[in-house]
């Protein structure tokens, strides 16, 4: 076992969303810092092979062959992961392989960056209707963080990360610090115009917010998005945020930071004598070597399963059941969001009119359920915000007229139909049984255990997506438009990509795993600040909430070692 | 010569909008002859894809179709590369994730059984006989077939991927198959042809870097009637 002889005051597991962010913060405030990612390097727009391929110069268009889809079985269950152009920023999963009790798709990327690179960039505020949720409901554990205690920490990440969006003075979604917003086209302007003069219950359509530069700010080494809606393949623009484009260079330029890819944290070390954290085991990726790093803190943002599963094998004679396990929550209360569930319709009209540029975004209606008063549902609790938006494209009825030959030739050379979908985010409730555990008898490559998962959605949110889908289809009947498809597909938990829940907060360390500082109730200088810690999922996308989070517990941890010193 | 060294040759840059006739015929003169080997389809399979997306995309004085761009080529590369076939399946199926029965390289081969079927009774004889008109008059019965004919089809094809599902020799009429079969095929051509380069950048809209968002303005100042081809 190699003990390296560099100190450090803080190791940060993980790079992505949060691990960035966390790096960010600790190495500001002048902490000398280890990021260990468990993946290979990969620097900003030097690795983007991708990013300006067009499909002709793709062997078969962008999509994978025979051959390369046998290594990517499970991630390619979202559809679009496994494309040509993308399929590199996930895992393999021969080399990485999990189990399932019930389905669960977990999709993942190992590099530098984790998957801020590829995430679906939307940003949205939780409200305090989020916080208060569990106590209302009397629902597992109340939340013991309000929305007062993390505005300042969302207005510090916005204003860092840049991000485009109207405000609209709700309270069921609050307004942070953005950028111009992006254009709604013709069809998505239309419906707007439709549902404020339709309903009274406060529903309104905006354009998504997104973290995407759009205004005049500078943002060192990023410029403004260009609308090429190519993400997924990494931007060499910098026009979206990622940790590789953003944060890691921030911290990078302190000289505090230390990043070492392919380093697989597998243990946190516990120290009887202090009741603290001394550091982490790490086995190399590529070597097998095993190594012991230590800190005086230690962030755990290795996404919300592989924290958990940290943890859980980090087993001490204080903790037999891993570390910080007293309650026997870690592991437990798996969320994600339940989607695929709307309505699709096509728009007649606005012929004459088109769009230029390809809009990394799309269209967003705010949670208007259980909301007090009219909003109130009987068969269900919490709500559900709707992602989509109109494009045009449809050609399905064309092509059925024209049949073949000339006449279709010039059709689809043209932009073809208007077409809108309306597809539900919806909130998932934590439950219990809902869990991952550690599989010691199937191993992986290093010896480490795999992970399966046991989790499924229930009836709260299939009643929701009921609502879902006839609340679409009830705007788009209302809008006028027609050949209206209800869409309902629930899947399975994972396919959201935002699985939370496994070392929730709470107030009670029998009941809870990490503090409202996102420490451990029992082991302070370790912090779980990616998507373990949430103790609800509210319905909206998440990564905002698991930055500001994290840039509060540094802020928190480089004030508890200011003290001690 | 293959086409993309023709255009190269010509030093035929991406500003040009339409191609000229003369360019043109050399352009498809590269891909008549030597003939089309098919590696996933016999040769007479190859021969009706060939007569039938040529039919269905056809080449005009300024924008080239199907069979100009090599579409039928890369249809058969495509299915034999991308498509499962039944030894893959192994290794692309675990209980959560599903691959029609038998791989998806049946599901085409079983429609080329049924074009076969129905070829011979109609015309009495092989596909690899096969003369462009008979194609037309093929895909006219099938593809331009009264809405209703086309649902009936549709719905049995539907029924046949649900049967499949429980019993893989599960079997539809050689009608209906080949229906699925021609839609299938000129699915997979248009969306073939609108990737290929030269139409992706010189027919289409090609906008790489749009730089802004216009979200609503006249179709005249938003490729002037193309699509976007990215």
């Amino acid at each position: 076992m190699t003990h390296p002889n560099e100190q450090f005051d803080a190791i940060v597991v993980g790079s992505g969303i949060s691990g960035g962010w966390a790096a960010k913060e600790l190495c500001e405030n002048g902490l000398k810092t280890l990021v260990l990612e468990r993946g290979r390097m990969v620097k900003h727009i030097d690795d983007y092979p991708t990013a300006n391929l067009d499909p002709w110069d793709l062997e078969f268009k962008g999509r994978q062959t025979v051959e390369e889809q046998k290594k990517q079985v499970k991630q390619s269950r979202t559809g679009y992961t496994t494309d040509a152009v993308s399929a590199h920023w996930f895992v393999d999963d021969i080399v990485h392989p999990y189990n399932e009790v019930k389905r669960f798709d977990w999709i993942r990327g190992y590099h530098v960056g984790g998957r801020s690179i590829m995430w679906g960039r939307q940003t949205y505020r939780w409200s305090e209707f989020d916080f208060e949720a569990n106590k209302n409901d009397g629902i597992a554990v109340d939340w013991p963080v309000r929305y007062k205690d993390i505005a300042p920490w969302y207005d510090k990440v916005e204003e860092f990360i840049g991000v485009s969006g109207e405000a609209l003075g709700l309270d069921v979604l609050p307004d942070g610090v953005f950028s111009p917003p992006m254009e709604l086209n013709c069809a998505e302007r239309d419906l707007r115009e439709k549902i404020e003069n339709t309903y009274d219950d406060g529903r309104v359509l905006t354009i998504g917010r997104v973290a995407h530069l759009t205004g005049e700010k500078t943002h060192e080494g990023r410029s403004n998005c260009v609308y090429r809606n190519r993400c997924v393949r990494g931007c060499p623009f910098g026009g979206y945020f990622s940790s590789i484009s953003s944060t890691l260079p921030a911290a990078e330029r302190t000289g505090n930071m230390t990043l070492r890819p392919n380093s697989i944290v597998h243990e946190v070390i516990y120290d009887p004598q202090t009741q603290k954290a001394t550091g982490v085991r790490v086995i190399d990726a590529d070597t097998g070597e095993k190594m012991v790093f230590e800190a005086k803190v230690i962030f755990l943002c290795a996404s919300s399963i592989a924290t958990a599963g940290i943890l859980l094998q980090s087993k001490s004679d204080r903790f037999p059941n891993g570390m910080g396990n007293d309650s026997g929550e870690v592991g437990h209360n798996i969320m994600d969001h339940h989607f695929k569930a709307g309505a699709f319709a096509d728009v007649e009209g606005f012929e004459d009119q088109y769009f230029k540029g390809r809009r990394p975004n799309g269209i967003y209606i705010p949670r208007f359920r259980n909301i007090g008063g009219v909003t109130d549902q009987p068969n269900f609790k919490r709500g559900y915000g709707y992602q989509g938006g109109a494009s045009r494209g449809r050609y399905e009825e064309l092509v059925a007229e024209l049949g073949y030959g000339q006449d279709l030739k010039t059709a689809v050379s043209e932009p073809g139909k208007w077409s809108m979908l309306l597809m539900g985010f919806g909130e998932c409730l934590p439950y219990h049984e809902n869990k991952m555990e550690l599989n010691y008898d199937k191993t992986d490559q290093w010896g480490l255990p795999t992970i399966t998962f046991d989790a499924e959605w229930k009836e709260n949110e299939y009643e929701m997506r009921k609502d879902m889908v006839q609340q679409a289809m009830d705007m788009l009947e209302k809008a006028g438009y027609s050949n209206i498809r209800p869409w309902d597909e629930p899947g399975a938990p994972g396919l959201g990509i935002h699985e939370m829940g496994t070392a929730r907060m709470g107030h009670d360390p029998e009941t809870s795993v990490c503090n409202g500082n996102n420490q451990l109730h029992a082991v302070p200088n370790v912090y779980c600040t990616d998507g373990s810690f949430m103790t609800s999922a509210s319905c909206v996308n998440p990564s905002l909430t698991y930055m500001a989070f994290t840039a509060r517990a540094a802020a928190h941890a480089v004030a508890q070692l200011k003290n001690e010193a | 010569m293959d086409r993309r060294q023709a255009l190269r040759n010509i030093g035929w840059g991406s500003g040009a909008l339409v191609a000229t006739p003369t360019i043109l015929s050399l352009l498809q003169s590269c891909n008549q002859n030597p003939g089309f080997s098919p590696v996933f389809l016999s040769q007479g399979q190859g021969h009706a894809l060939k007569m039938m997306v040529d039919l269905m995309l056809p080449s005009d004085p300024e924008v080239p179709g199907a069979v100009a761009m090599g579409v039928h080529k890369f249809m058969d590369l495509y299915w034999n590369d991308v498509l499962v076939s039944a030894e893959d399946l192994p290794a692309l199926e675990d209980e959560f994730t599903k691959v029609p029965a038998g791989g998806q390289q049946k599901s085409v081969r079983n429609g080329f059984t049924a074009l076969e079927t129905v070829f011979q009774s109609q015309f009495g004889e092989e596909l690899a006989s096969g003369e462009s008109e008979e194609f037309r008059t093929l895909l006219s019965q099938y593809l331009k077939a009264p809405k209703e004919t086309q649902e009936a089809y549709s719905s049995e094809m539907w029924a046949y991927q649900m049967a499949l599902k429980e019993d893989p020799n599960a079997t539809a009429s050689s009608e209906a198959m080949t229906y699925g079969l021609l839609t299938g095929i000129r699915g997979l051509a248009i969306w073939a042809w609108k990737r290929m380069e030269f139409i992706g950048e010189d027919v289409l809209w090609y906008d790489p870097v749009p730089g802004v968002y216009d979200g609503c303005i006249p179709i005249s100042e938003a490729g002037n009637g193309k699509v976007m081809s990215l």
